[in-house]
C-alpha cells in the first residue's frame, strides 16, 4: 500500500508546515562550530516573547482554518455520540435497579417549578385584584396602591420561594 | 594527572541555558510558601451580607467604606459562566471597593452554581425573575424608583436585555465588555459556535447543562500559548515574589471556580446571540417580550478592553447606536477582557473615571 503525494490536506498538515519553516529558519541562523557568546538575559527575554509571539499568531491562524474547524467538529461529534449512549445505558442500569435516574429528579423538579409557577401566577392575580379594590376605596391614592400591589407582589413571591426553598431543603 | 574532558556540547557550561541549580532550589524551596498563599487568600476581598437569597441566587450588599454619598443603588451583574467575584478579587484590584469609595451602595448578584434539575432555565428565569425580582428588592429596600445597572461580559448582555424591557427602573447603564453584535467573527468564539461547526441542540440534549470543564478549555483554548505555556514559565520565574504569587493565585483561583451554565440559557445564548444575532435586530425573545434596545434611554456608559480575545470591540462598540439615549459615552481601554476588572492600569485609570461618570449621574443622598 502506498500513499499518493497528492492526498488532500489533512488536519496537521499546517503544524508540520510551521515546525518545518521553524527548524529551517532555526538551523540556518545556527553557528556552525564555535559557541556564540552569552547572549544578555533581557535577549533571551525577547527572543522567548518573539517565538511565544510567533506561535501565538500561528495557533490563532490555525484554529481558524477549516481544517481546525472541521476536526473540532467530528470530535464534538463523536463525544456527543459517546456520551448519549453511555447516558443511555448508565440510566437502562439504573431503572433495571429500581433507582431513579437524574431525568427521573429532573422532572420532579420541574413538576415543582411549574406548581410554583401557577401559585405565583394565582397570587399575581390576587394582588392586582386588592389593588383594585384599594383604588375603588380611595381613589386619591390610584397612583400609590398599584406600587404597595405591586410591592406585595414581590414580597409575596419572595416568600413563596423562600418556603419553597426550605421544604426542598428538609 | 589530569584529564581535559571535552563536553559533548560546547555552550553546555558557560550558556545562559544551563539548567539554574540554585534558583531551582530556591523555587523549591518556596513551595511551602506558595501552599501557604493559596490557603489564605478569600474569594472576593470586602466585607459583604447576603440580603436577598432566591434558589440558588445570593444578593450581597457590601458594607465596606466610607459613608454613602449617593442615594441611588449600583447592582452589579456577573456572567453565568463564572464567579463574580472577580470585581472584587483583591483589595488593590476591586472594582466593587471603587464604587464603595467612592459613596455608592453596591450590591451584586452571585447567580449560584445551577444543578442539574435547572437545565431547563432560561434567560427568561434569569432576567424576568431574579434579576426583576432583585432589582424590586433594591427599590424596595432603599426608597429609591431607579436604580443604577452594570454589566460585565454576558451580564453585560442581561443587564441590557433587563434595561431595555424595564427602562422605567434602570437611571444609569454601565456595561463591561458586553458582546451585543455578535455578527462580528473576530473572536474565535464566534467562530467556533457557528452552526455549521456546533450543534447547541444536541449538546444540551446529552449533557443537560454546559459542563464547566468544556467551557472554561473553550476559554484557555482561545489562548493557548498563554495559557498552557507562557503563563507557567512566568509562574517558574517569579514564583519567589510574594506579591506576584498572591495575584497569581488569586487569578487561578478564580480561572479555575468555573460552574455549568444552565442549559436552556446556553442554548438561548449560542441561538440567539451567536447564531442568529437577534439582539442588534431588537428581536431577541425573552419569553412573550422581544428586546428592543431603542426602549433604553437612560445615560449609558460603555467600556470595552482593545486587546479582549473574549468580546472583541467591534461586539459591544454598536450598542450605543442602538439605544435611544442621548447620554452616551464609550471608553475602549487598552486591556484584555479580564484585565479591564483587575488590571493595574485599569484600576488606577478607568474605575475612578466610571465612578465619577456614575456619580455625576446619581442623586445625591438627602442629610436629614
Amino acid at each position: 500500500m502506498s500513499t499518493s503525494p497528492n492526498a488532500s490536506a489533512g488536519p496537521f498538515d499546517p503544524v508540520m508546515k510551521f515546525w518545518q519553516d521553524l527548524w529551517a529558519q532555526a538551523t540556518s541562523a545556527m553557528p556552525s562550530a564555535t559557541p556564540p557568546p552569552a547572549p544578555a538575559p533581557e535577549l533571551l527575554a525577547q527572543m522567548r516573547r518573539a517565538f511565544f509571539d510567533a506561535m501565538a499568531r500561528f495557533c490563532d491562524d490555525y484554529m481558524r482554518s477549516p481544517q481546525f474547524l472541521d476536526m473540532m467538529k467530528q470530535t464534538m461529534d463523536n463525544a456527543l455520540a459517546f456520551r448519549k449512549q453511555l447516558n443511555e445505558f448508565l440510566a437502562g442500569a439504573l431503572h433495571a435497579s429500581q433507582m431513579p435516574t437524574q431525568d427521573d429528579t429532573g422532572e420532579v423538579l420541574e413538576t415543582l417549578h411549574a406548581i410554583e409557577s401557577r401559585v405565583l401566577q394565582r397570587v399575581e392575580e390576587l394582588s392586582h385584584r386588592i389593588a383594585a379594590l384599594e383604588r375603588r376605596k380611595s381613589p386619591a391614592s390610584n397612583g400609590a396602591g398599584r406600587g404597595r400591589a405591586a410591592r406585595r407582589t414581590a414580597r409575596t413571591r419572595r416568600s413563596v420561594r423562600a418556603a419553597a426553598k426550605s421544604g426542598r431543603a428538609r | 594527572m589530569t584529564q581535559t574532558q571535552t563536553m559533548p556540547f560546547p555552550w553546555f557550561g558557560t550558556h545562559p541555558f544551563t539548567p539554574d541549580v540554585q534558583g531551582f532550589f530556591e523555587r523549591l524551596m518556596a513551595l511551602p510558601k506558595i501552599m501557604e498563599i493559596a490557603r489564605r487568600i478569600p474569594k472576593g476581598c470586602t466585607p459583604s451580607e447576603i440580603v436577598y437569597e432566591e434558589d440558588n441566587l445570593r444578593l450581597l450588599r457590601y458594607t465596606w467604606g466610607p459613608e454613602k454619598k449617593y442615594a441611588t443603588p449600583l447592582l452589579i451583574v456577573f456572567a453565568l459562566v463564572n464567579r463574580s467575584y472577580i470585581l472584587d478579587l483583591m483589595p488593590a484590584k476591586s472594582v466593587v471597593r471603587h464604587f464603595l469609595r467612592a459613596g455608592f451602595d453596591v450590591y451584586l448578584i452571585d447567580w449560584g452554581v445551577p444543578t442539574y434539575g435547572d437545565r431547563h432555565v432560561g434567560l427568561e428565569r434569569y432576567i424576568e425573575t431574579y434579576q426583576h425580582n432583585v432589582v424590586d428588592y433594591i427599590r424596595e429596600r432603599t426608597g429609591q424608583e431607579q436604580i443604577n445597572l452594570m454589566g460585565y461580559c454576558m451580564g453585560g448582555t442581561m443587564s441590557a436585555m433587563y434595561a431595555a424591557l424595564h427602562p422605567d427602573r434602570i437611571k444609569n447603564l454601565i456595561l463591561m465588555t458586553a458582546p451585543i453584535d455578535f455578527s462580528q467573527r473576530e473572536s474565535l468564539l464566534s467562530l467556533w459556535s457557528d452552526e455549521r461547526y456546533f450543534d447547541v441542540d444536541s449538546f444540551v440534549e446529552v449533557f443537560g447543562n454546559a459542563p464547566p470543564q468544556y467551557l472554561q478549555f473553550n476559554f484557555q483554548l482561545l489562548k493557548p500559548v498563554t495559557n498552557f505555556v507562557e503563563k507557567y514559565f512566568n509562574f517558574y520565574e517569579k514564583m519567589t515574589d510574594e506579591r506576584f504569587l498572591e495575584e497569581f493565585i488569586a487569578m487561578e483561583q478564580w480561572v479555575n471556580d468555573n460552574i455549568p451554565v444552565a442549559g436552556e440559557t446556553f442554548r438561548q445564548f449560542v441561538r440567539y446571540g451567536f447564531q442568529q444575532n437577534l439582539l442588534i435586530k431588537n428581536q431577541w425573545p425573552i419569553g412573550r417580550k422581544r428586546v428592543n434596545l431603542r426602549n433604553i434611554a437612560c445615560p449609558v456608559l460603555n467600556l470595552m478592553a482593545t486587546a479582549d480575545h473574549l468580546v472583541p470591540c467591534g461586539q459591544s462598540r454598536g450598542f450605543n447606536d442602538l439605544v435611544a439615549s442621548k447620554d452616551r459615552t464609550s471608553i475602549e481601554f487598552p486591556a484584555g477582557h479580564i484585565g479591564l476588572a483587575v488590571g493595574s492600569k485599569a484600576q488606577a485609570e478607568l474605575w475612578p473615571k466610571a465612578c465619577d461618570w456614575l456619580a455625576q449621574r446619581s442623586d445625591p443622598l438627602d442629610d436629614e
